[in-house]
């Protein structure tokens, strides 16, 4: 019972630092969204290499935004594909290694905002895993 | 993969991991395991997002203050929370509701040049935060701060995205994702509110009325945030959230494909294309009136 006890710790508190690493990860770069404001919202993520998240959001005429996704060195270059509402990429970015770009609509849009690390090396026996940060500001 | 990322999903592992450990267990001892459905609790505070991955973002307090002013909103302090009720809540639910709430108040008034108030508000949002077990992100150093800019709106606005951002991540760093999400929704649903009272206070509320039906969208994703924890001991937000939906869902929303202009160089986007959220006139009463009764429901100490 006793080691049952102690891999549940262990799991447990590899989870807490892993979440608390890419906190700390995504609030360095709140900084670098000046002058616009931040929405108040983080979302930061664990990735392997070859995988995805998404962050939906409405972005509403008249706003300015700068759009801010950082990640792990060790994960490679990431890609940004920007959504409609019926999932349909309209816009791919090339691959970064951050991607920090300003835009605007010209109608309020519901959009989708998918964020792809690259697959891992061929011949890699190794997934390499890392934190992925996405964070908006406004004006 | 249900493995591949996330905190969530990570802790989703170490939840199957612990059960089958305390089920093979069990086994072992030839009694009946408890079952891993004791374990799920523990997901009640997860960051904002869902299995798939997904993360779900909603505008901040200040932005819907700032969209509200730029439709022509004007500054009503009437149709604030009073701030003495801040002393009167005192379920968990409660006091997470009002601070977004709270919170939406300062920004609102921030954003129209109201130091005075800014000031009682903070207060307000202050006392609720420590109630909430946030400490740091009210600190002296940070109260000082917004006290030596109150007459520079452009420092309060930044000084309180940094506050209540910092007091949303402290909280999920805390395992209190569930009570961060409850202070989203407050500030939302106040930021609606007092949209659609001011409406009716001005002449020409034409623009204000579109703000209201734009903001379908962000309300679809409010929903999905709000879905992914559970934790309400008393409230219902979720079913409130959705009886606002079911009102915008009266009518579709039509949307061009969007268009994309890009300089490469300057890294600067503009999507274009076409989209229609535009409510009926009975759908704005019927919003008006529904967020006023679940508002009325959220301030009641």
């Amino acid at each position: 019972m006793a080691t049952i006890l102690r891999i549940l710790f262990i799991v447990l508190i590899v989870n807490t630092a892993s979440f608390a690493q890419c906190n700390g990860f995504a609030k360095k770069s709140i900084s670098k969204l000046k002058p616009y404001l931040n929405t108040q919202q983080v979302f930061s993520t664990v990735l392997l290499n070859g995988d995805k998240t998404q962050l939906s959001s409405t972005f509403y005429y008249g706003d300015e935004y700068r759009l801010l996704i950082t990640a792990d060195d060790k994960l490679g270059k990431i890609q940004l594909n920007v959504k409609d509402a019926q999932g349909v990429i309209v816009y791919s970015t090339k691959a970064y290694g951050t991607i920090m770009w300003d835009f605007n609509v010209e109608s309020s849009q519901d959009l989708t905002l998918e964020v792809v690390t690259p697959e891992a090396a061929a011949g890699s026996t190794e997934d390499k895993s890392g934190c992925v940060a996405i964070v908006i500001g406004f004006k | 993969m249900a493995i591949n990322s996330g905190f969530k999903n990570s802790v989703k592992a170490s939840i199957l991991l612990s059960a089958l450990v305390l089920v093979g267990c069990g086994s072992e001892g030839g009694e009946g395991s408890t079952g891993a459905n004791d374990s799920i609790p523990v997901l009640d505070s997860m960051p904002h997002h869902t299995s798939e991955n997904a993360f779900y973002s909603i505008p901040s307090p200040i932005q819907l203050g700032q969209m509200l002013q730029r439709a022509g909103a004007t500054y009503d302090k009437k149709v604030l929370n009073p701030t003495d009720n801040a002393a009167k809540y005192s379920k968990l639910d409660s006091k997470a509701l009002n601070l977004g709430v709270y919170g939406a108040d300062l920004s609102y008034s921030a954003v129209f040049n109201q130091p005075q108030e800014v000031m009682s508000y903070l207060t307000s949002s202050k006392k609720l935060a420590e109630d909430l077990g946030i400490t740091t992100s009210f600190s002296a150093s940070v109260m000082e701060r917004m006290e030596k800019n109150t007459g520079n709106r452009d420092s309060l606005l930044y000084i309180i995205s940094e506050l209540f951002l910092n007091s949303n991540e402290a909280l999920k760093e805390n395992d209190q994702s569930n009570i961060s999400v409850l202070v989203l929704a407050g500030g939302f649903i106040e930021g609606m509110y007092v949209g659609t009272q001011v409406a009716k206070t001005v002449k020409d509320n034409k623009a204000i009325h579109a703000r209201i039906g734009e903001f379908r969208g962000s309300l679809s994703n409010l929903i999905m945030l709000v879905s992914t924890v559970n934790g309400s001991s008393g409230y219902d937000v979720l079913a409130d959230l959705k009886s606002i939906k079911a009102i915008y869902d009266e009518s579709a929303v039509t949307e061009e494909k969007p268009t994309t202009t890009v300089d490469t160089t300057k890294k600067v986007m503009t999507i274009g294309g076409k989209s229609n959220y535009t409510l009926s006139k009975e759908q704005i009463e019927k919003i008006t009136e529904l967020v006023a009764t679940i508002r009325a429901k959220i301030i009641k100490p």
